[in-house]
């Protein structure tokens, strides 16, 4: 609240407007009360030990209002800001004002969209989300080849603990470890949502095809799936990812083999306000070439579904991409089976569904979490005692073990 | 090989998922934790005029179980949905963390077990739990 713009003004009225408490000692060099944003046609100098009278502060404020960005610089139509850290916009015991038309977004599962270096306050009534968490990958592990039918050699990355879980979703904020007196305002019609977990991958016996995990809310990609119809010699050749030498791997997105050796199929995340979505192919009229289109069919509004592996020897299908739609609406599947309503997409706030059964050598994998919630496990049979699991879910506010004050009278998905 | 799933759990013998099913009513009853967070604060501190609180660290299933009433309000929020709640009187807490284990026991469908010997080709087939009674869990009043 800024101070009075006439008549009496003192120096405990412009101490506490700095985020000083009443009645405490304070003087007008202190940096606090000179980091001061001075009203339209006023000017605070901000030199220590400069020049400065109390009317300089008639109208003066401790919050700094965030821009908006140039529409040049716009995603999907959305005001933006990529990664900030409050630093850059306010002194120590200020206060940053995030204005209701813009995103604070993050595209790093591991960097939050806004991060607190500094004790100050955020008033947000915008919109702070974290990125999702990929889908797990249905990726055969190189060099293991197809299980012989009957010889019980189901270790192509059907037994491998830890093949194809979702990987967690990233947080919104967070709070910088040491840094305290921090307080976070989440004001009515704001959100902090923290990136959804990807799904877990399917792992079916005999294990020759996988389906990849649902991608996070917060615009994750689905993961790959893998499968003799469509990736696997791509698979089974060199670059890809080796277990035993470089762990788990994530794919950089979804990928799906076609049947007729057309061009892939790729899964992406969405963009601000936008459903993940995939590219298809279709023959164009004239027989000659592959035309590619953009296609949101089962794209996540939040959270994207899993999907269901074929059966043995049949094409692979990849997760498909989460979203960044606040709140967003469930998203079902492909039907196969009784997997539509099953491995559904998350909805905000609401975990991926689980991966089931869908006959025989087919199951299906989870689908990705909504804001703030983890993602669904993928379906593996029962060989093994536990199931690819689903990321976890991201924190809306990840604090690092500090205390800070909070208030909400919006909407916060996640941990705080 | 394992014939039975149970909570995403696979199991060898019907025998094994009984078990499971008793254990998980159990946790279902006595460990909030399972499923959610909660964190108590008892001091508003104001900034802009603006009231907010310091939550402390989780509570412990027993503290959930049995709220002291030495916090003033609580901030409780779920580990695998984006429920998130603050401000919360004690008397609403059990309710919120009631919702959440709702939530939390029809993601997990602990009403239900798959039997996966079936031929090939067929879906495996789904029973519904019988030693114990599981179907108060997974609905929210």
């Amino acid at each position: 609240m800024a101070l009075q713009t006439s008549g009496a003004i003192s120096l405990n009225d412009i101490h506490v407007e700095a985020g000083g408490t009443t009645g405490t000692q304070a003087s007008m060099n202190d940096t606090d009360i000179r980091g001061l944003t001075a009203a339209a046609g006023r000017t605070i100098n901000s030199t220590a030990g400069g020049a400065t009278d109390f009317s300089d502060y008639y109208g003066a404020t401790s919050e700094t209002e965030l821009d908006l960005p140039s529409s040049g610089t716009n995603i999907n139509g959305q005001s933006q800001l990529q990664e900030i850290t409050a630093s850059t916009y306010v002194s120590s015991g200020g206060t940053l004002v995030i204005p209701s038309s813009l995103w604070i977004w993050s595209d790093s599962r591991t960097t939050a969209a806004l991060v607190v270096d500094i004790p100050c306050t955020i008033k947000n009534y915008g919109k702070i989300i974290g990125k999702g968490g990929q889908g797990g990958s249905g990726l055969r592990i190189k060099n293991l080849g197809h299980p012989a039918p009957g010889s019980g050699n189901y270790n192509s990355g059907y037994n491998t603990t830890n093949l194809g879980t979702g990987s967690d979703g990233g947080p919104a904020i967070k709070i910088n470890s040491g840094v305290s007196n921090v307080t976070i305002q989440n004001m009515s019609g704001g959100y902090i949502a923290g990136g959804g977990g990807g799904g877990g991958s399917s792992h079916v016996e005999p294990n020759n095809t996988g389906a990849g995990g649902g991608g996070g809310a917060g615009g994750a990609d689905g993961g790959v799936g893998h499968g003799p119809g469509g990736l696997q010699n791509i698979l089974n050749g060199s670059g890809w990812p080796n277990l035993t030498t470089q762990g788990v791997q994530y794919s950089e997105f979804g990928l799906i083999g076609t049947n007729n050796g057309g061009a892939p199929k790729v899964r992406f995340g969405g963009e601000l306000n936008e459903r993940g979505w995939r590219i298809t192919t279709s023959l164009h009229s004239s027989g000659g070439y592959y035309v590619w289109s953009k296609n949101y069919d089962y794209g996540g509004n939040a959270g994207g579904p899993g999907a269901p592996s074929a059966g043995e020897d049949q094409g692979p299908r990849a997760g498909y991409a989460g979203g960044r739609i606040l709140p967003g609406a469930r998203v079902n599947s492909i039907n196969y089976g009784s997997t539509a309503t099953v491995c559904y997409g998350g909805a905000g706030g609401e975990a991926g569904g689980n991966g089931n059964s869908t006959g025989g050598h087919s199951g299906s994998s989870g689908g990705g979490g909504g804001w703030g919630s983890a993602g669904g496990r993928g379906h593996r049979g029962a060989s093994v005692s536990t199931q690819c699991q689903g990321g976890n879910a991201g924190k809306a506010v990840d604090d690092s073990g500090v205390s800070y004050t909070l208030s909400n009278s919006g909407t916060i998905y996640g941990g705080t | 090989m394992s014939r039975y799933i149970y909570a995403e759990v696979a199991y060898e013998t019907i025998e094994e998922v009984e078990a499971a099913v008793t254990a998980m009513k159990a946790r279902l009853d006595n460990n909030p934790t399972d499923w959610c967070v909660v964190k108590g604060a008892n001091t508003p501190v104001t900034v802009n005029g603006i009231v907010g609180y310091q939550y402390g660290d989780p509570l412990s299933d027993a503290d959930i179980n049995a709220l002291s009433s030495s916090d003033t309000v609580y901030n409780a929020f779920s580990i695998n949905d984006g429920y998130n709640f603050t401000e919360l009187a004690e008397s609403s807490v059990a309710e919120k963390v009631r919702l959440m284990r709702a939530s939390y026991a029809n993601w997990l469908n602990v009403t239900k077990y798959l039997d996966t010997q079936v031929e090939e080709g067929e879906q495996f087939i789904v029973h519904e739990v019988a030693n114990e009674d599981m179907s108060s869990y997974v609905i929210y009043e």
